[in-house]
């Protein structure tokens, strides 16, 4: 008897298929497990941020400005001393002058920092994390980052508690004006004690990540330092005007929260958890919880 | 022998197959929301590209989720987006640009009007909508 008997083509091609087909099986596994992993790393991010937002009101008794005329810069440069960014902290001058004026812009004081990229703003699935405005674009071409947190700086709209529209700065016009009753917007000075609506109840920092004709653009496209630029477009903060993953509609301010996390987005609560909210939550609840001092009724769901 | 084998290989295959095809996802239908298509103009014009986002209003008692579609070329269709609009009262925000060299910052050209406010009603059985936005107010790009 011959004991060296070959294989055949046929069970080769099955013994091949068996093999593709177990691949077939397995990619889409690893696939899911690296996207889980993503998730998990950005709610990381957004609680090492609500850690530093806790850290900078123990310290000042108030969390810090969402968005700041004055100076052009967001939030996200008041909490570097608590992500133990404290020696890119001490580069910045916070007294010098509005974002446009001189060379303010471009720096030494300001647009220049967000050529460093900090990991705690930027979200894993969020492949990309340039931002792609080109007014974050330095004079030299440079590319700046972004950050994919923005803070939340409160609903538009109607409130059903009272009866009446949420408050909205509506001047500067032209980007959708700046919301009033959230935790982190233009000029805002929360504290612990603002949050009549209960903290837990309360949005305080999102993902933004912005559908555009078919793919995904890094955050806003604003580099991470700015809060107020070119005088009416915040940020640093966004309204609560549509839904999560709404699609851009040209209204700067009221870009929507959104991720590309499969049908929500994550955020920081004002009690400093981290939570999944789905895009199909009903709008009326995600704006009462965008607010910190709307009085509505809270329902879970 | 090694015909049977052959066959046994291949009704394995097949099996797997029709379980990776069976699995596929089936629709979930919820009564409440319905599909709305129709067309949005601009002083009689239709708008090159624009956005229609249906908020349940809160105000008349409604509330759910949101609906929105894309407006190009003057329709627009929920379908395309599969963003439902839920019954009842809504409040209709629409923005639309004209559709020249749009970019990631200005996605509907230069913007033909502020955002648009209307209300209504949606039913079951929606007619498509004719919608008519008064326009020529212009707005600076960011």
């Amino acid at each position: 008897m011959n004991a060296r008997r070959g294989f055949t083509l046929i069970e080769l091609l099955v013994v091949i298929a068996i093999i593709a087909i177990l691949i077939a099986i397995l990619v889409p596994a690893v696939q899911r497990v690296r996207v889980a992993a993503a998730r998990v790393q950005c709610q990381n991010n957004l609680k090492q941020i609500g850690i530093a937002l806790y850290g900078y009101h123990d310290a000042n008794k108030e969390f810090p400005v969402g968005a700041r005329v004055d100076n052009g810069l967001s939030w996200r440069v008041y909490i570097l001393p608590y992500i133990e960014q404290n020696n890119l902290f001490m580069m910045f001058d916070l007294g010098a002058g509005a974002w446009n004026g001189g060379p303010n812009r471009e720096g030494p004081n300001k647009m220049v920092h967000a050529l460093n990229r900090i990991l705690v703003y930027n979200c894993p699935s969020q492949g990309n994390s340039i931002a792609a405005n080109g007014s974050s674009t330095l004079v030299d071409g440079r590319k700046t980052f972004t950050s994919d947190y923005h803070g939340v700086a409160g609903p538009k709209g109607f409130n059903p508690a009272t009866g009446a529209a949420y408050q909205v700065n509506t001047t500067p016009t032209g980007q959708g004006g700046f919301a009033l009753q959230g935790i982190l917007g233009r000029d805002s000075k929360t504290r612990f004690t603002s949050f009549t609506d209960g903290a837990s109840n309360t949005l305080m920092v999102g993902e933004v990540s912005v559908w555009w004709n078919g793919s995904f653009l890094a955050s806003d496209g604003a580099d991470w330092v700015r809060g107020v630029g070119n005088g009416n477009g915040m940020a640093g903060c966004r309204n609560v005007q549509n839904a999560i993953n709404t699609p851009y509609n040209g209204i700067f301010n009221d870009i929507s929260f959104g991720s590309q996390h499969l049908g929500g987005a994550h955020f920081l609560l004002g009690d400093g958890s981290v939570r999944f909210v789905r895009e199909t939550v009903a709008l009326v609840v995600y704006k009462a919880t965008a607010s910190m001092d709307g009085s509505e009724v809270q329902v879970d769901n | 022998m090694r015909p049977s084998r052959y066959l046994t290989g291949l009704a394995c295959v097949g099996a797997l197959v029709s379980l990776c095809a069976l699995t596929g996802c089936g629709h979930g239908g919820d009564p409440n929301l319905v599909h709305v298509n129709g067309t949005v103009t601009v002083d009689g014009k239709p708008i090159p590209l624009g956005l229609i986002v249906f908020e349940p209003d809160p105000a008349r008692g409604n509330s759910g989720q949101q609906g929105h579609a894309d407006i190009k070329d003057g329709k627009f269709d929920t379908r395309q987006s599969h963003k439902r609009v839920v019954l009842g009262a809504q409040v209709v925000r629409i923005t639309g640009g004209d559709g020249v060299n749009p970019e990631p910052f200005t996605p509907f050209g230069n913007l033909l009007f502020e955002e648009h406010t209307t209300q209504m009603d949606v039913t079951k059985d929606q007619p498509p909508l004719q919608l008519d936005v008064p326009g020529q107010k212009t707005k600076k790009n960011p």
